[in-house]
């Protein structure tokens, strides 16, 4: 029991060692160490950013394995604990709603890549690879999902119709409508945001939040200026 | 964003509890919370606060703000005001839904408190519509919303961006395939949007 | 997600397959066989044809071929938009797509009407569609009031009161069963019974089942 109790009070020091390494690869020499906490609160406005925008944005492989290597290690720290223990019913919750959130954002990803797929593929095929919003996994899912319909649409229709009527694929790609309105709320100040289609500009506050058509806040929550809600 | 979401994300707030035990602190990766000493005020989010009260462990200690008289004057506040007044938590209504269902004999008076909520949630609600209505006559394609809780952007989503979506839709091409509006003499907004407000509130209150 | 034509919207085919009006402007020669009341084997200028949306919107704005007539319910609702009176049409007797039969149209129309009264009767309609989903009930036949725009918009914003009203009360009264499992419940109850009578051994052990 002591024993567990000592593992648990010391991973705070042990995990932010970890994750200093393994961001590492990114930032170089001045790798500042990341906590747990501050991964979560990036997956956590990943996650809202996601729901509310109407395409589909960057992907987040490093916080989601930094996070996933977290949970796996309080959980390794939890496995001595009693199941009724008072500490491991409280991290088992915390884990539960870490799942929920990991899972809910993949989850939206999903149903936008299958939406949008052959949209997402072709303008993933024009990004450099820093630039690409599919991790590895939901790629090769956009790439397999792709073939699957357009076997299947061979299969069941295309195949018994003239030839022109094939060529129609350009036609057939559904896209997001990126002047979809979203709630924004401004993380810091931003000036001459234009915010009408005359060019109107606005400088928005630091927790001011508005309703605007996304496209003319895109750049802005990439950047991590402002976030939707 | 359904209200469950709302509550899901509203549940990170810190409430104060009074445990009735001891307990060493808890290294969550939100961050750490206790220790836990019994009979002494801590603060914890909402999700193990009500969590432990449930199980008995603790005391709920109402915020600050949960009290009548506060609650009043934020009331009368939001009657006068004709902006959104900033509420003292931006999570109100989760936080009070929470810690009143779990615990109402944690919080004295907990019914008048429920409806002085309730009531300013609804005042905060229609205030909310009957700018939508200016900001839509106005043909703004943006507005400022400050001070707006989730809860109460929830009452108009999705609505009220999809509308705003479709208007724009159809205005762009309104003015793509032409410029010249005053076949229709509808292209001013001034004049024609004072008498369009007037009729319309009429036909709706 | 929030209705946005693409090849796949139902929808959007169903207001394609609509009919419109249309002037024809030269003769065309070999295609009597588009108008119904024609005996001539040339479609000649100066008839009055209807061809689905679906055809007119790959033609040209200024094609030689034909000149599109603006739908009669686009003028008449043209004085109710001047005056701001739109909330009491009911749009959707008009025209079941409305708004979006009026967005392929509004190009083709040279006096600019249609895509001007698009807009602004949406504009106009947006308050007491906000208002109508938050005090549902009440409405009769929404269907006729409102254009399939309108009915999804009403929809969702009477899902979001619900998805209100419930948080609201689940907390006071604590969760309820849904409907579907109540019926699936309903149904396994009767199928239980019905299984016992059918099943004539002695009847007691399986009436016992049911009251428990």
């Amino acid at each position: 029991m002591s024993e567990s109790e000592v593992a648990l009070n010391d991973q705070d020091a042990s995990t932010e060692a970890d994750l200093a390494g393994a961001y590492e690869e990114d930032d170089d020499e001045d790798a500042e160490p990341i906590t747990a906490q501050k991964v979560l609160e990036i997956l956590e406005t990943a996650w809202t950013n996601e729901m509310c925008a109407p395409e589909l944005l960057q992907h987040q492989t490093d916080m989601l394995e930094l996070m996933l290597s977290q949970v796996a290690h309080m959980e390794e720290q939890m496995r001595d604990l009693e199941k009724n223990d008072f500490r491991y019913v409280v991290h088992q919750m915390e884990l539960e709603r870490i799942r929920y959130i990991m899972t809910s954002y993949l989850r939206c990803r999903l149903q936008k890549i299958e939406t949008f797929t052959q949209h997402i593929l072709n303008q993933e095929a024009a990004r450099e690879p820093a630039d690409k919003r599919l991790s590895p996994e939901e790629a090769k899912f956009a790439q397999e999902f792709a073939t699957h319909m357009d076997e299947y649409f061979h299969k069941v229709a295309t195949q018994y119709m003239p030839s022109q009527q094939r060529g129609e694929a350009e036609q057939r790609i559904v896209t997001p409508n990126l002047m979809s309105h979203v709630f924004l709320k401004a993380n810091v100040a931003v000036s001459g945001v234009i915010v009408g289609v005359d060019d109107e500009e606005v400088d928005l506050t630091p927790g001011s939040q508005h309703i605007i058509p996304y496209q003319l806040v895109a750049d802005l929550i990439q950047k991590n200026q402002a976030q939707l809600i | 964003m359904d209200p469950s979401i709302i509550e899901f994300i509203g549940e990170k707030c810190m409430i104060s509890i009074i445990p009735n035990f001891s307990n060493e602190p808890l290294h969550l990766i939100y961050g750490s919370v206790g220790p836990f000493r019994a009979g002494f005020p801590v603060f914890v989010p909402l999700w193990l606060a009500a969590h432990l009260r449930k199980q008995q462990k603790c005391r709920i200690v109402p915020p600050e703000w949960m009290e009548l008289e506060t609650l009043e004057e934020i009331k009368e506040e939001e009657k006068r005001s004709k902006y959104f007044t900033k509420m003292p938590s931006e999570h109100y209504m989760v936080v009070a839904q929470l810690v009143m269902s779990t615990s109402p004999d944690d919080v004295p008076r907990c019914e008048e408190l429920r409806t002085v909520i309730k009531d300013i949630f609804d005042i905060r609600e229609s205030k909310l519509r009957t700018s939508i209505d200016a900001f839509i006559k106005g043909e703004g394609t943006y507005a400022k919303l400050d001070n707006l809780t989730l809860l109460e952007i929830h009452s108009v989503r999705p609505i009220l961006p999809y509308s705003l979506d479709h208007i724009a839709r159809y205005q762009r091409m309104a003015t793509a395939s032409q410029r010249d509006t005053s076949m229709l003499g509808l292209n001013t907004t001034g004049a024609n949007s004072g008498t369009n407000s007037m009729s319309n509130s009429f036909f709706t209150q | 997600m929030n209705y946005f034509p693409s090849y796949y919207s139902i929808e959007d085919i169903f207001v394609t397959q609509e009919k419109v009006e249309c002037k024809v402007n030269t003769r065309l020669q070999r295609m009597g066989f588009l108008d119904a009341g024609s005996e001539t084997e040339d479609l000649e200028p100066g008839r009055t044809i209807n061809l689905p949306l679906w055809y007119i919107k790959e033609l040209k704005v200024n094609n030689s071929y034909f000149t599109i007539a603006v739908p009669e319910i686009y003028k008449n609702v043209h004085k109710a938009v001047c005056e701001a009176e739109t909330t009491h049409i009911e749009l959707g007797r008009l025209h079941p797509y409305f708004y979006e039969f009026g967005r392929y149209l509004t190009p083709y129309d040279r006096n600019h009407v249609i895509g001007r009264i698009i807009f602004e009767t949406l504009r106009q309609r947006v308050r007491h569609l906000l208002d109508i989903s938050k005090n549902d009930g009440d409405q009769s036949k929404p269907e006729q009031r409102l254009d399939n725009i309108e009915s999804k918009l009403h929809e969702a914003g009477v899902r979001t009161n619900t998805l209100y009203v419930n948080w609201l009360q689940l907390r006071g009264n604590n969760i309820c069963i849904s409907e579907l499992v109540q019926e699936h419940q309903k149904k396994r109850k009767r199928a239980d019974r019905s299984e016992d009578e059918g099943s004539g051994d002695g009847g007691s052990p399986s009436s016992k089942r049911i009251t428990l």
